[in-house]
């Protein structure tokens, strides 16, 4: 898919509200307590340096601050819009093993900093930009994949989404505890899923592509890793997903250009670290639930019952209808409600799975309850699913059969 | 006043003095004086933002006329510009050679980061103009602070004085006589604005259609410009105070109207002091950061803390009530400062309590930003959404501390 509005767009987000902050004309005075270069530095770096670096995929770097400070109000209106950072799951309902919200204290500097006079601090502190590094964050993996070649993406092409099929050759089943990404080019890949394919649908689109990779025809129901810049891969222990003796990877690449690249030429050749094991580990498998859809007033809500215990590991919800939270809840059988995510502002641009720190027991018979409100006159935007769902309010649950040691 | 020094950096420094450089233009005549160069600048700056590549050229030629030095040499080659594209490229030095300079009162320096890299320009104290996206992105970039601009938030007419959008313009509503709605506006110094272009109503009666979660109107009077063009008015039949007056204005045409909401406890006096004022803040000095002023104490005991929370709750409610909105940001920030301090208490909590109040923390930090936003530009609509954010969360707070005075709460 192509746009060509993007940079009108993201001026209109971006700078436009610059002006709505009513603080960037005489107004602006050195209220706040927080400077650049003491304080928000380590927070831009931590919360927003995997995108919002030289280089990256974000249009504009936050990591020095000649490049943060026009952006200020814009940075502010994200805040308090609750869309950046992009990571949702509210902090103290669920745990989570790949990411954290940005939270309250740290949200308080951004603020007070971005609406108070922006002031750069003590100039023999200025930060130095770091530089991003090609390593893996889960160590050095088992088995490295890449597709053969680069993949270019034209300068007329903005946004694309493009698999590419990655055979394993490993000589034996084996399990995958861990998958670590490593972009190409870290200015255009926005994201990146990865599947295992032995049905051979992967190959067989890839064969009625002439291009490298495909653009379509690949409908696996689960995806082993999801990544964006930023996010942390997660190494499994006692559970892993099985990798059959020759089978397919598949990595679904979502390129998407700003205002900054667009017109540009890019190639890339992002690579996959698999971490492999033929210990016995619990295979991890998946559910896929459903919401109606026609919402009940303000609200989608469903349930699932589980007919067997199983130990949760991770959920992946996607929604594609307008909304301003989105919860689910375990229920156990005996009525005690266990939280597991709850987000403010679900953003379809940033699909992602949110692993629990732990594994959560919940006995046969617990329900898993989904509830998301909705804005009033909500509009449904249908979107590409990561795994092949289509209703409004769709959820992935990763789970174990019975008790997990531990994940 | 601290200025963004990337913005200084950018731009070279103009050497005004004659240089012996033989100026080009047929009519060249001795070089004017600052204020009178940049005059003539920002009428190249302004076609540039209208589009109007035609007039561009001609304020071009006139600036060249005027100007001497490197400004004129970056002039003359704007003049050879082919097209506006070409001449907006061109126009990008030449703003360069000027931003640096100190400007005269009601000039101020903006900048654009998103054109070719970043581009800066002078343009007349107000809302932005960008010249170099005309009207594709006219409001892209930031201003910066203006020579002369000031932190008067105070009324002149007795009424109560909110920001526009824009950042520059002061709206005060009053309510002089029975019926009678008038509305002021000055600019960032304060001084009085033309409004007789502007156009808009009074809404006095709105109600609410939940399935599109929008205000439709339901009792609306026309606001039209004195003819002196110092106010609009609006003449409401019936009217008397208390009253609640919804000014909805448009200040440019085909632009959207603003909206700005005057509670009236009074008949409005033109020469008391105002009913609402945005800075009630004492004699601190201004020096101290905004946030350092308004800090409240912090109590050791978390219960105690939790009370202070409930109790800046219950002063928002009373202030949003009379329409103090510009007054609310200092006990929600009072409150986001309790809030955050509640929040180390946490370990004396059960997990379940404690990961509520985690939550509610957060929520109440945002939502007290939100009202601090919302307050100063006078939406009623906006603030009391963001009080909804902030009443639930203190909620929350007060529920699990059983703090008297919770809303909800025996």
């Amino acid at each position: 898919m192509q746009r060509h509005t993007g940079w009108v767009i993201g001026c209109a987000i971006g700078v436009g509200v610059m002006l709505l902050g009513g603080t960037t004309s005489g107004h602006t005075a050195i209220a706040s307590r927080f400077t650049y270069n003491e304080h928000l530095f380590p927070i831009f770096q931590r919360q927003c340096g995997g995108c919002h670096v030289e280089g990256g995929v974000a249009p504009m770097s936050l990591l020095t601050y000649d490049e943060a400070f026009p952006w200020t109000q814009s940075i502010r209106e994200e805040v308090l819009g609750l869309r950046m950072p992009p990571w949702k799951a509210e902090d103290g309902f669920g745990d989570f093993a790949n990411g954290h919200i940005l939270p309250a204290h740290e949200m308080d500097m951004i603020l007070e900093w971005s609406s108070g006079g922006y002031p750069q601090g003590p100039l023999d502190q200025t930060p130095t930009a770091p530089t991003p590094t090609d390593d893996w964050t889960l160590g050095t993996p088992t088995l490295e994949l890449t597709p053969p070649e680069p993949f270019t993406i034209d300068a007329s092409t903005n946004e694309t989404v493009r698999y590419f099929v990655l055979p394993t050759d490993v000589g034996g089943d084996r399990w995958v505890t861990g998958v670590d990404v490593i972009p190409g080019s870290r200015a255009v890949v926005r994201h990146v899923s990865v599947y295992i394919d032995t049905s051979g649908q992967a190959r067989t689109a890839d064969d009625a592509d002439a291009g490298l990779g495909f653009a379509s025809g690949f409908d696996s129901a689960q995806p082993i890793a999801v990544w964006w810049p930023g996010q942390s891969a997660v190494k499994l222990d006692t559970v892993g997903y099985a990798l059959p003796d020759g089978a397919d990877i598949v990595a679904r690449v979502l390129y998407k250009k700003t205002w900054i690249t667009e017109g540009q030429d890019f190639t890339d050749q992002t690579r996959l670290g698999l971490h492999l094991t033929e210990d016995d580990v619990s295979a991890i498998t998946h559910t896929v639930l459903s919401s109606p859809d026609e919402p009940n007033g303000r609200q989608l809500a469903f349930s699932h019952t589980l007919d067997q215990e199983v130990s949760l590991l991770g959920l992946l919800p996607e929604i594609e209808i307008e909304a301003v939270k989105l919860q689910i809840e375990g229920v156990l059988p005996d009525g005690t409600r266990q939280p597991l995510l709850q987000i403010h502002e679900p953003d379809l641009g940033w699909p992602t799975r949110y692993w629990l720190d732990g594994p959560r027991v919940l006995p046969s018979g617990s329900q898993i309850e989904v509830t998301a409100t909705l804005r009033p006159g909500a509009d449904r935007e249908t979107v590409p699913s990561l795994f092949a769902g289509s209703a409004p309010v769709r959820l992935l649950l990763e789970y174990t059969a019975g008790t997990s040691a531990a994940n | 006043m601290h200025r963004p020094v990337p913005i200084l950096l950018l731009s070279i420094v103009i050497a005004l003095a004659t240089s012996g450089y033989a100026p080009q233009i047929a009519s060249a005549q001795a070089p004017a004086d600052l204020e009178a160069q940049l005059a003539e600048y920002v009428e190249i700056q302004e076609a540039l933002a209208a589009d109007d590549l035609k007039e561009a050229r001609t304020q071009l030629e006139e600036f060249a006329r005027i100007t001497d030095g490197e400004t004129l040499t970056l002039a003359e080659a704007a003049l050879q510009a082919g097209d506006i594209e070409e001449l907006r490229a061109r126009f990008k030095p030449l703003s360069e050679s000027l931003v640096s300079l100190e400007l005269p009162q009601g000039f101020a320096r903006a900048y654009c980061p998103m054109y070719d890299n970043g581009a800066s320009w002078v343009q007349r104290d107000g809302p932005v103009r960008n010249p170099f996206y005309g009207a594709v992105m006219l409001s892209c970039g930031v201003v910066d602070a203006a020579a002369g601009a000031h932190m008067d938030h105070g009324p002149k007419h007795g009424g109560t004085v909110f920001m526009a959008p824009d950042s520059f313009h002061h709206i005060e509503g009053t309510y002089p006589e029975p019926g009678v709605f008038r509305l002021y506006a000055t600019d960032n110094y304060r001084d009085p604005v033309d409004i007789s272009t502007w156009t808009g109503r009074a809404v006095t009666e709105e109600a609410y259609d939940e399935k599109t979660d929008e205000f439709i109107e339901v009792e609306v009077f026309d606001l039209f410009a004195s003819p002196d063009g110092a106010f609009l008015e609006a003449l409401i039949p019936q009217g008397s105070v208390p009253a609640e007056v919804t000014a909805k204005v448009i200040f440019e045409e085909d632009f959207p109207a603003e909206r700005f909401d005057f509670i009236f406890a009074e008949l409005t006096v033109e020469d008391a002091p105002g009913a609402v004022t945005g800075s009630t803040l004492g004699d601190a000095p201004a020096a101290v950061p905004l946030a350092q002023r308004i800090l409240p104490d912090i109590p050791a005991d978390a219960g105690q803390i939790a009370t202070e929370i409930v109790s800046r709750s219950q002063q928002i409610a009373e202030m949003i009530g009379r329409g103090a909105f510009t007054e609310i940001f200092i006990p929600a920030l009072q409150a986001k400062e309790l809030a955050l301090a509640l929040q180390d208490h946490g370990s004396e909590l059960p997990v379940g309590d404690r990961n509520q109040v985690r939550i509610a923390v957060r929520h109440l930090v945002r939502a007290a930003y939100l009202l601090d936003w919302y307050g100063d530009l006078g939406n009623k609509n906006d603030v009391d959404s963001a009080y909804g954010v902030f009443g639930t969360a203190v909620v929350t707070i007060g529920t699990i501390y059983d703090t008297p005075g919770t809303p909800g709460t025996p």
